[in-house]
């Protein structure tokens, strides 16, 4: 991995790489993806997180500006990690999105009773997947505002 | 024709014959009781001619009955006739059963008959009887309706006196019928020794309820593999709705990225197969999601409500037009009223409708749809009528299956979901789907959907 695990600005949770580079192509076509890190699982990102096991060098006042979050991973799935990053005081204002292939009804109510703050079925077609996560980069950096 | 001649000198054998009651004349012969005349209605009532009885014994024309062992007839008209010849007044019998003789043309035999009959003398100035007139009425119709009532007294009587002494019985017969309707099929019927119908009711019974409490198991057994069965589908569709999706994300979008990254190395021929492709990943994009929406339709619960049709159909054509404006398209909306359904189907429903007629008329010069509604044996019915490709009915039976196309893709887009997914709708909300149609001239979609109460 390429990237740097400090000043990180999106975090993208997501197992699947063939749309996890998808996601990253088009921030970065859209000059968001200076610097991106892809996690492919929930526990990895917890750990990023909270700073702990392999990223226990981290701070976790070191908050990223916006997680991408993919629901269905192995390990720990997309509503656990929201789970508890909403649960914790020190981390329950970080933007979460959940980017996800699922439409269920179910996935959708209990992500916002969890306090997600956006929530995304992702298109099939490229160039409609490509807008929506430019778009929501575009969003959730620059025109959103969330306390210091 | 001439007026009949009225007589001022009274014909009294005329007279006696028409009189309007039964009279009998007899001679005071005792024991004979010659027959001297008869009146025509008292012929009648016996059955006899004048010619036959006159001068004949009475008791030689109507002898008792011999089959009836217990007939008093002859004896007791006997008594009274000579009572009147020794006390020289008029003698009443009480109802008296006097069977008659039958004519040979009816079988010969008897005829069972009732009668109240007054025997009365005609004294002479010197004060002899010459005649006794015997005047009866034949009272058999009221006797047997009498009879009959008797019969269905006592009938009626055993029945209550049946229902008194095996009250207990009935009332165990009642209460177990009671616990039956509320579905607790626990009990069973006790079967005395005696054999009688409330034995064969319970018999009956208890076969019955051992028969429904088989069945009703069955279902239960039944109902919960189904509830399995229901869950493993739902499990299903929600991992076909994330695992097909997303590599077909990648297919689609790294097909995109070959094009973008490297399109000036590929000739046209080789831009073409990558948007084939592309394009194929659509397809079987809106495919997934028509087979999730056809599959949650299926679980779904009806959330009814009163939907404002007019609303509803206007909101989904003004949607529908916006996205076709090429070529020319009337779409005609009358008014519709309001039906109860449950709003995102119904919706679901019309927008599939429009949007076929608008496909399947696209092809033509001038595309017109007509929408609107009528009342019929308590369901409303809607329909979509368009001039577009229509179809041919001998595949009517393929219309509402699915993946089940009368059209081509190559023809008209499509993949085959929607009817099938508007017959499912519709069934759900106890209402029909329907259509007529013919190639090339156009097709009506029709729907109904149960009129609410207070109607509109």
């Amino acid at each position: 991995m390429e990237n740097k695990t400090h000043n990180v600005e999106i975090l993208l949770v997501e197992d699947s790489i063939e749309d996890a580079n998808l996601v990253i192509r088009s921030l970065k076509k859209s000059n968001l993806g200076n610097s991106i890190i892809h996690l492919k699982d929930g526990a990895e990102a917890l750990d990023f997180i909270f700073g702990k096991g392999e990223f226990s060098d981290r701070n976790i006042e070191d908050k990223p500006k916006l997680i991408l979050l993919d629901l269905k991973m192995p390990k720990v799935d997309g509503l656990q990690v929201l789970k508890e990053l909403k649960i914790d005081e020190r981390t329950k204002t970080i933007p979460v999105v959940i980017m996800t292939s699922s439409r269920e009804d179910r996935d959708l109510i209990e992500s916002y009773k969890l306090g997600v703050n956006s929530y995304v079925v992702k298109p099939v077609a490229f160039d409609n997947f490509a807008k929506a996560v430019s778009e929501l980069g575009m969003y959730w950096l620059i025109v959103n505002q969330v306390p210091k | 024709m001439k007026a009949p001649e009225i007589k001022t000198i009274l014909d009294y054998k005329k007279l006696f014959e028409s009189l309007p009651a039964l009279f009998l004349i007899l001679k005071p012969d005792s024991p004979h009781f010659t027959i001297l005349d008869a009146s025509n209605l008292y012929l009648a009532a016996t059955m006899t001619k004048r010619n036959e009885i006159v001068n004949k014994g009475l008791f030689e024309v109507f002898p008792d009955n011999p089959n009836d062992l217990t007939a008093t007839g002859e004896h007791n008209l006997k008594r009274s006739l000579q009572n009147v010849i020794e006390k020289k007044q008029q003698d009443i019998m009480p109802v008296q059963k006097y069977d008659i003789p039958l004519p040979a043309e009816k079988g010969n035999g008897f005829e069972e008959r009732y009668w109240n009959p007054k025997n009365t003398p005609v004294l002479n100035d010197k004060n002899e009887i010459i005649y006794i007139v015997h005047k009866v009425e034949d009272v058999t119709a009221s006797i047997f309706l009498e009879k009959k009532g008797i019969e269905e007294n006592r009938i009626s009587e055993e029945k209550s006196q049946f229902i008194r002494s095996n009250e207990e019985r009935i009332n165990l017969i009642l209460q177990a019928l009671l616990k039956y309707t509320t579905m607790d099929f626990s009990d069973r019927l006790s079967i005395t020794d005696k054999g009688d119908e409330l034995d064969a009711i319970a018999v009956g019974l208890n076969s019955v309820i051992d028969e429904l409490e088989n069945q009703m198991s069955l279902l239960k057994s039944t109902n919960s593999e189904l509830e399995h069965t229901n869950k493993e589908l739902d499990s299903f569709s929600y991992s076909v709705s994330h695992d097909l999706r997303a590599p077909l994300r990648a297919i689609g979008g790294y097909s995109q990225v070959l094009l973008e990254d490297y399109g000036t190395k590929l000739d046209d021929e080789g831009k073409h197969t990558v948007n084939v492709i592309i394009k194929n990943t659509f397809k079987m994009g809106a495919l997934i999601d028509d087979l999730l929406t056809f599959s949650r339709v299926g679980k779904q619960n009806l959330t009814k409500v009163l939907l404002d049709m007019d609303n509803k159909v206007n909101t989904i054509c003004r949607e529908l037009s916006e996205q076709n404006k090429n070529g020319q398209l009337k779409i005609n909306v009358k008014p519709l009223g309001s039906v109860e359904g449950d709003s995102s189907m119904v919706k679901l429903v019309i927008h599939n409708l429009i949007s076929n007629a608008i496909k399947y008329s696209s092809r033509k010069e001038k595309a017109i749809i007509e929408i609107g509604s009528y009342n019929e044996n308590n369901m409303k019915v809607f329909y979509v009528k368009d001039n577009g490709a229509g179809f041919d009915m001998k595949y009517y039976n393929k219309l509402f299956g699915v993946f089940q196309r009368l059209h081509s893709s190559n023809e008209f887009e499509g993949i085959g979901v929607g009817l099938a997914l508007v017959h499912r709708i519709i069934k759900k909300h106890q209402g029909d789907v329907w259509a007529e149609a013919v190639l090339d001239k156009g097709a009506t979609f029709y729907f109904s959907l149960p009129l609410t109460k207070d109607k509109n």
